[in-house]
């Protein structure tokens, strides 16, 4: 089974957008099975509709979506009460930080503080990262150490650099936090991905494509030229995701 | 149809921890049917790797043909500019390749400026590394394309990330800027600046072989482009770029 590890739905006030129906075409055209679905920033600032209406999309395709809620650490105890009401209420298993867009530091209080709730709700965390200033693998490496309990997954292979400069402080990061992944989305060399493999496992690294902003069917390209083990392959495609929830909400009960 | 990869290395660098000698590129562009390409190594001549340009003809040389070298100088030496006409004319390299963030400059600095100005004299094309980072953004290349409107100079990655759109604006502006689609990660974007740029400013590149070439080319392959434009950005653009090299001789290329 295929898995995509993060994909955004909506219409982003950052010039982005993509619909449900549309990803459905997306994902039927090119084999993946199911896929992980957040916010967009939306142009009204008010991210608790979109979470509804990514609640709803669960709700309507189940077999094809799993729905997480995106929330802005800036609104402080609002962003924990959203995150609740998003699990714990609207059924959706996990949380996306976005710092980039939403303005903060990863490892600003407020967002450490969302990180480690969402460990204790039992659902993983996917950090739009690689983001200089803002989200940088050390900086997640701070949270990581913070939040033991929470499993969070590094956007980008965790760096955005396309010298490959930001890799080592990557690497770094994975091999100091075993709650830490990487999503393959984008990632500047293939070898990246092969080395984090060989060192840490299959289990952390997962298949992202982070659509609208990259493409889907490219990004599946990209994890498709890794070279690996086929065996190993299929859990970087989708059985690591299914993984990470399926333990989080056994922690949960 | 001819496929010529445009940007990749042959390499063993301890410091960066890479090592690609050319079998390894040899065997990847084997498997994604790339018969000839334009290789550099990691690091900078003759600052990090003194020997850098030896090292890289003799890898040349074990496939002769298949390979073709650009010269990686740091323009900060004091002999870079006799470097680079040794390269051209005794080692038969056909590029110049600088990578500003490892040289500390910006594309604009003096130095950088007369050693694209001396490339030109042989028709020599510059490939620079384009990005993120400080020192490799796309509009910092306005002014040396100004400086040195007689020079090829190819924007390797578009961009990078986040300024793919810098790039293809400042290559809007300046004629003689070009873009290869080494690690660009946005399919569409590459289909735009054919469109903007046209198919004969856009060359196919891997960055291989920490960069898949066989995922690069499938990239290209995607874009639904005519057959012209496909032959254009996946070989005949490069090819005419290199068969110029050493042509011109106005005031230099006379050892």
């Amino acid at each position: 089974m295929i898995v995509d590890g993060l994909t955004m739905v909506g219409s982003s006030i950052n010039g982005y957008r993509l619909g449900v129906e549309e990803l459905l075409v997306s994902m039927g055209s090119t084999g993946i099975d199911k896929g992980v679905i957040a916010p967009v920033q939306p142009r009204t600032y008010r991210l608790e509709p979109q979470n509804d209406a990514v609640a709803v999309a669960q709700m309507r395709y189940p077999d094809r979506f799993i729905g997480f809620c995106r929330v802005d650490p800036r609104q402080g105890e609002d962003a924990v009460t959203e995150l609740r009401r998003c699990v714990l209420r609207q059924g959706l298993r996990g949380l996306l930080l976005h710092p980039m867009e939403e303005g903060h530091t990863i490892n600003d209080p407020p967002a450490v503080q969302l990180v480690r709730e969402a460990g204790s709700l039992g659902v993983p965390v996917v950090v739009a990262a690689g983001y200089p200033w803002v989200a940088h693998a050390q900086q997640i490496r701070s949270v990581a150490e913070q939040a033991e309990e929470t499993t969070i997954v590094m956007s980008h292979g965790g760096q955005i650099n396309i010298s490959g400069l930001a890799q080592a402080d990557a690497f770094l990061a994975m091999q100091a936090c075993g709650n830490l992944c990487i999503g393959t989305n984008g990632v500047y060399r293939q070898d990246f991905l092969e080395d984090c493999i060989e060192a840490f496992g299959r289990e952390r690294v997962l298949f992202t494509s982070m659509a609208p902003v990259f493409d889907q069917g490219f990004e599946l390209d990209r994890v498709r030229s890794i070279k690996m083990e086929e065996s190993d392959r299929q859990f970087v495609l989708g059985a690591n995701v299914v993984h990470i929830l399926e333990e989080g909400a056994r922690n949960r009960t | 149809m001819h496929i010529t990869d445009s940007h990749m290395h042959v390499d063993e660098y301890e410091a960066f921890g890479w090592f690609d000698p050319p079998e390894t590129i040899i065997e990847l562009m084997d498997e994604a049917g790339i018969e000839r390409a334009v290789v550099m190594t990691y690091a900078d001549a003759p600052v990090l790797k003194p020997n850098a340009l030896r090292y890289l003809h003799d890898a040349c040389m074990r496939y002769s043909g298949r390979l073709i070298p650009y010269a990686r100088l740091n323009p900060h030496a004091d002999n870079a500019a006799f470097l680079l006409e040794e390269a051209i004319l005794d080692l038969g390299m056909k590029g110049l390749k600088i990578h500003q963030e490892s040289v500390t400059a910006a594309a604009h600095h003096g130095s950088i400026v007369r050693l694209v100005k001396k490339a030109a004299e042989f028709n020599a094309p510059v490939l620079f590394h384009s990005g993120d980072e400080p020192l490799s953004l796309p509009q910092q290349f306005a002014r040396l394309a100004e400086e040195a409107p007689e020079a090829t100079i190819i924007l390797a990655h578009m961009g990078g990330y986040h300024h793919t759109d810098d790039a293809i604006r400042v290559c809007e502006k300046y004629d003689n800027l070009l873009v290869d689609t080494s690690a660009c990660p946005y399919p569409h974007k590459i289909k735009e600046a054919i469109e903007r740029l046209g198919a004969h400013r856009v060359l196919f590149g891997s960055d291989g072989p920490g960069c898949n070439p066989k995922l690069e080319l499938q990239k290209i392959m995607r874009l639904g482009l005519s057959e012209n434009e496909q032959r254009l950005v996946l070989h005949d653009n490069i090819a005419s770029i290199l068969e110029r090299v050493g042509r011109k001789a106005s005031g230099g290329g006379s050892r």
